[in-house]
């Protein structure tokens, strides 16, 4: 879960791990690459866009350049309109505030549970 | 202007010698950082917040420090207070030496003598004039005071500067890791990511294990040295273990001090040399078995360039760079590894020595010599057999591609390209020699878990099996959700999901989840193409979490299970015959 917003990172983090899943916060692209390169593999990532230090768009980007990271689903959660997200290959968008119950089961479609 | 590598090179040692005053305690919090890094996560893993990880470390640090110190400040109080009657000893030993009075010692004194009167004979006495140097009167009081207190304050303030530092780094790690990554500007952010991951891993790693060797040193000689009945036993254990530190001269200061201590000490000659013989074998087992072992593949820095290295900080920065040279070069052969216009680092500095075959052949492909590439593989087939090369060239060749990919070294396109030409290799060596043998056990369905070169292990592995090619069918579909509903269409017996990422198999683990769901009585097989400690047993564990009935590695496993009668004969009978 990335997002610089403390809050509804800690908030949506805790909400997966209630549901059974295993899930860790990133406040930046830059911090959420950090921790795939130490070895974390995720089965999904779910980025806000508009952060500080490395942007959501930029974050995607550097996932898709990696094949290793590459086919990893990624969910966005943004609080824009779907043409402004431009044209980021990603799995699914999420506007805020979020439909948790709509997420959760778009979450375990892609998860494969 | 273009300054040319020599040209860049002199400027970044003229940087380094220029801005010593300031880089020296930097690298040195860095030095600090880097081995109170490791306690601190460990810390943190255990639940304990940042701050009480870091405040944690630091008063373990400063309460071993103090308590040490002070029993060993109390050791060389003693030490100095009983010099007066060691210096009649040594005065004494001195004499007896020129006396002569030392049996074999004196034969040999006697010959030195004789050899230095000889040379006196040919020699000529040189007298040069005596410098005379003005100096001006008396000093201000001022002046006094300051010439005084500075020698003590200038030191002290660098260390308080660098612990405080040091506290900093600790606490605001990822800070500085994304102030560091935004310094590097956001197109470079997956190179400096990696760089500083595999630096901050092989540094700490490497100055922990130090830390433990040179404080189980010091403990053992310690031990040894009182048995010998050395005083101050502790002091010269932990001075050696201190000393270890410094590389190249550090273990010879720590022989040499004791030594030293036993001759002023003791009237004879047994105690010296029993000192000197144990810690010169202590020193030698450890630097020459010990080491090479423990920290050998840790490093990954030749001892050949540790040596250089060691005299060029050492030149630079003094005592302090000798002691920083060991990390500063791991972090240099680190930064070759990620950066591709500093590759010559990793050459230079790196423990790889040659090509493996692997590479020789890889090397091969990259370059497009794909008749001399197929020439190669040719000679191990016969050699060895189809199978051994395939899993010792070809498919390791495969996480060569992978793992170049990652790093961004190749694009996507010569991949592809290296991927054709591995594939046209793969096709002349299949015919020139067939698998004999026929297929007995169920139809296998294969699923290449991400990309072309996962289908090209597939294709590999159904060159290893019984009858070839008839054992396995190959399911590629454009989504992974469409995999998944041709496979169970086609309602195979054993299933084997390929792929070739070392890491990320996040495919996999999706599609050993939906086959399961949807077969649940299925052998699902997960191949990989090589093991790689730690990171393949969580790799394992997780697809076994996510349905996997198996993970083998390398297409020889494989094989093997297979055609095992737990996947050769599971639960229900195979039935996946067809491919739409």
């Amino acid at each position: 879960m990335v997002d610089d917003d403390g809050d509804s990172r800690g908030a949506l983090v805790d909400f997966l791990e209630n549901e059974g899943y295993f899930a860790a916060g990133a406040e930046h692209g830059a911090r959420g690459l950090s921790l795939l390169e130490e070895g974390f593999d995720p089965d999904l990532i779910l980025t806000d866009l508009m952060m500080p230090v490395m942007s959501g768009w930029d974050f995607c980007e550097e996932l898709k350049k990696t094949p290793a990271w590459r086919s990893i689903p990624v969910i966005v959660l943004c609080g824009m309109a779907a043409e402004q997200r431009g044209k980021l290959q990603v799995d699914d968008a999420f506007e805020k505030p979020t439909d948790v119950r709509l997420l959760l089961s778009r979450i375990a479609e892609l998860c494969g549970v | 202007m273009k300054l040319g590598r020599v040209g860049e090179f002199a400027v970044v040692v003229a940087v380094l010698a220029f801005g010593k005053p300031v880089l020296v305690p930097v690298a040195l919090a860095f030095y600090l950082a880097f081995v109170l890094t490791p306690p601190s996560d460990w810390l943190e893993r255990l639940g304990l917040p940042r701050w009480a990880s870091v405040t944690a470390v630091a008063t373990a640090v400063v309460v071993t420090v103090a308590a040490l110190g002070s029993v060993l400040v109390a050791q060389a109080s003693d030490l100095v207070s009983q010099m007066r009657t060691y210096s009649a000893q040594i005065g004494e030993k001195l004499s007896r030496i020129q006396k002569g009075h030392l049996g074999a010692f004196g034969d040999l004194n006697a010959s030195l003598t004789e050899l230095g009167r000889v040379l006196d004979r040919g020699g000529r006495v040189t007298s040069q004039p005596a410098v005379v140097r003005v100096v001006s009167g008396g000093l201000s009081s001022f002046t006094r005071l300051e010439e005084t207190i500075q020698p003590i304050v200038q030191p002290l303030a660098v260390v308080t500067i660098v612990l405080v530092m040091t506290l900093f780094m600790l606490g605001h790690r990822e800070d500085l890791r994304s102030r560091l990554i935004q310094l590097a500007g956001p197109k470079n952010v997956t190179v400096t990511t990696r760089t500083m991951a595999e630096a901050v891993n092989r540094v700490s790693h490497l100055l922990l294990t130090q830390a433990y060797i040179n404080a189980a040193f010091g403990a053992v000689t310690s031990l040894g040295l009182y048995c010998i009945g050395i005083p101050y036993a502790l002091l010269w254990g932990s001075i050696g273990a201190l000393m270890r530190f410094v590389p190249l001269v550090g273990g010879l200061i720590a022989t040499l001090l004791p030594t030293l201590a036993a001759f002023a000490i003791f009237p004879g000659w047994r105690e010296v040399l029993l000192t000197a013989g144990f810690f010169a074998g202590v020193e030698l087992l450890v630097s020459n078995f010990v080491e090479p072992w423990v920290l050998g593949k840790r490093t990954g820095v030749s001892a050949l360039a540790l040596l250089v290295s060691a005299l060029f900080w050492t030149w630079l920065w003094g005592p302090l760079g000798l002691v920083l040279a060991t990390p500063l070069t791991v972090c240099a052969a680190v930064i070759g590894r990620h950066v591709p216009e500093l590759s010559f680092l990793t050459v230079l500095l790196g423990d790889e020595v040659g090509l493996n075959a692997a590479v020789n052949f890889y090397q091969r492909v990259l370059a497009r010599a794909t008749k001399d590439a197929y020439r190669f593989a040719k000679r191990r087939v016969t050699e060895s057999s189809l199978p051994d090369t395939l899993d010792e060239l070809l498919v390791p060749t495969l996480g060569l591609i992978s793992s170049d990919q990652n790093l961004q070294a190749i694009d996507d396109e010569i991949a592809a390209r290296v991927g054709k030409d591995l594939s046209e290799i793969l096709e002349r060596l299949s015919a020139e020699h067939p698998r004999p043998g026929e297929w007995t056990g169920p139809r296998v369905v294969g699923i290449p878990a991400e990309s072309e070169a996962d289908a090209l292990l597939l294709r590999m592995l159904a060159l290893t099996l019984p009858g070839g090619a008839d054992a396995l069918v190959t399911v590629q579909e454009s989504s992974r959700a469409a995999v998944v509903t041709e496979a169970v269409r086609l309602n195979p017996a054993v299933v084997c999901i390929a792929g070739v990422q070392p890491s990320g198999n996040v495919n996999a683990r999706f599609l050993c989840r939906r086959l399961r769901a949807e077969l649940p009585d299925a052998y699902i097989l997960a191949l990989a193409p090589s093991a790689d400690g730690k990171q393949s047993r969580e790799l394992a564990a997780r697809l076994r979490e996510a349905g996997a009935s198996g993970v083998v590695y390398g297409l020889r496993d494989a094989t093997k299970t297979l055609t095992e009668p737990a996947a050769a004969a599971p639960s229900r009978a195979a039935v996946a015959t067809t491919i739409a």
